[in-house]
């Protein structure tokens, strides 16, 4: 038999619902504890059953202030402006990224582009672009006129001798991207939701700009002359 | 610990939360609308001070917008919320003064083993039917910095032992010890409050806050 004593140790555990056989004859016969655990108890639950208080109304508003002095929010990144509202743009938006960073970085890489690899129709532009790039040697007027060159480039090989046969090959894997690339857009017309589509469409424009880049390969162009 | 109910039109939780971690203010705002209640209450019983708890429940919050970017759903979102309250009052405390009691407070000639005290003119609080959760509240308020935190997390907010032992730095052991104190601590509390004697409240009309925890 325990003493109550034992007993007052084991009343937690007994809350808690441990079985203590022992623990419950003493309850059976000793009314002082039978009444201890039965209070006890009782606090127990009165205090799960506890309400939910309401601060008062101005805390939000400090709540607020704090934040906002504390700069934890109003300070929204340019890249979080692109949310899956606006994602119809942001494949048109990698794209254009995209070929910018390859065609710069193609001549970056590939400095002969520089050079009287150019048709003879852009001489005089590509020679105005390098004595501006003597005379303006800071990175950002570099950078324009790699630029400008870029667009000499295009113009260039629009209007150069390249052999048709060659120029053939090349625009009919660009014209089959740009099919696919509008059958897409207009299925995301028709159905905004569909990720599918969405990362499809994404596809196609980094392949384009794999195209373009090809296109736009020094080795290529010159084999077309 | 649960939200308030979500009306029909309201961001539900899930979104708040995915915006809220974009920096997006409604939503936070939408987030402390759903958990203020819940963050109050916790950080009013642990502090017994409804102002001390307002600034707590203030910095709560701060701390869910600073670090909610962090929250990875392994856990129901309230659960974050409601440890990360805790840990906000806990080093609160720790920063403002020891416990007044310390957890290993003498226990008194009641708790030390001589037995239940039998007081045959003294109303049996199960017998009187359920406790008036405003005496009970003022009684919480009035346990020792030592006993209410142990009680109010375990009893109150339901968490574990192991739990506690975790947040508080103490053992599991010394977590149960606390606990039974206080349930008996609180015991002699109800039981000098249905006497009228110092435990007795003075929160009677409190407005819809709280009682006041520290009359």
């Amino acid at each position: 038999m325990v003493t109550c004593e034992q007993v007052r140790g084991l009343t937690g555990a007994l809350l808690e619902g441990e079985s203590h056989p022992e623990a419950y004859a003493h309850l059976a016969e000793c009314a002082r504890c039978q009444l201890l655990v039965e209070e006890l108890g009782a606090v127990e639950r009165a205090a799960r059953a506890l309400p939910v208080y309401q601060p008062s109304a101005r805390l939000w508003g400090r709540v607020e202030a704090a934040a906002r002095h504390e700069g934890l929010w109003g300070q929204r990144s340019w890249w979080q402006d692109f949310t899956p509202a606006f994602f119809p743009a942001r494949p048109a938006f990698a794209a254009v990224l995209s070929v910018t960073l390859l065609v710069a970085g193609a001549l970056v890489r590939y400095p002969a582009l520089e050079g009287p690899a150019l048709a003879d129709t852009q001489a005089n532009a590509f020679e105005v672009a390098q004595a501006e790039l003597v005379q303006a040697p800071s990175y950002n007027d570099r950078y324009q006129i790699h630029l400008q060159q870029v667009e000499y480039r295009v113009m260039a090989e629009e209007t150069s001798p390249v052999d048709p046969e060659l120029r053939e090959m090349t625009a009919r894997p660009l014209d089959a991207v740009d099919r696919a690339i509008e059958q897409t857009q207009q299925r995301l017309a028709a159905y905004p939701d569909d990720t599918l589509a969405r990362d499809e469409l994404l596809r196609l424009y980094r392949q384009k700009a794999t195209v373009l880049q090809a296109m736009s390969d020094p080795v290529w162009l010159d084999a077309g002359r | 610990m649960s939200p308030q109910k979500q009306n029909p039109g309201e961001l539900p939780e899930a979104v708040a939360i995915r915006r809220a971690q974009q920096g997006d203010a409604a939503a936070f705002e939408r987030l402390y609308r759903l958990h203020k209640g819940r963050v109050y209450s916790l950080c009013l019983r642990m502090l017994g001070n409804p102002a001390e708890a307002e600034d707590m429940a203030q910095e709560a919050f701060l701390q869910l917008f600073r670090k909610v970017a962090t929250f990875r759903g392994e856990s129901a979102f309230s659960t974050w919320l409601h440890r990360l309250t805790v840990n906000v009052v806990l080093m609160h405390l720790r920063k403002k003064v020891l416990p007044q009691v310390p957890l290993d407070e003498p226990v008194d000639a009641d708790e030390a083993g001589e037995g239940p005290r039998w007081e045959p003119g003294a109303e049996d609080l199960v017998l009187v039917g359920a406790l008036d959760r405003l005496t009970l509240e003022a009684a919480i308020a009035k346990l020792p910095q030592g006993y209410r935190l142990v009680f109010v997390l375990h009893d109150v907010e339901g968490y574990e032992h192991n739990e506690i032992a975790d947040m508080l730095g103490c053992s599991i052991g010394n977590s149960k010890s606390q606990l039974h104190k206080a349930r008996l601590r609180l015991r002699d509390l109800l039981r000098q409050a249905r006497r009228g004697g110092p435990g007795k409240r003075k929160s009677e009309g409190q407005q819809p806050r709280g009682p006041d925890l520290t009359s």
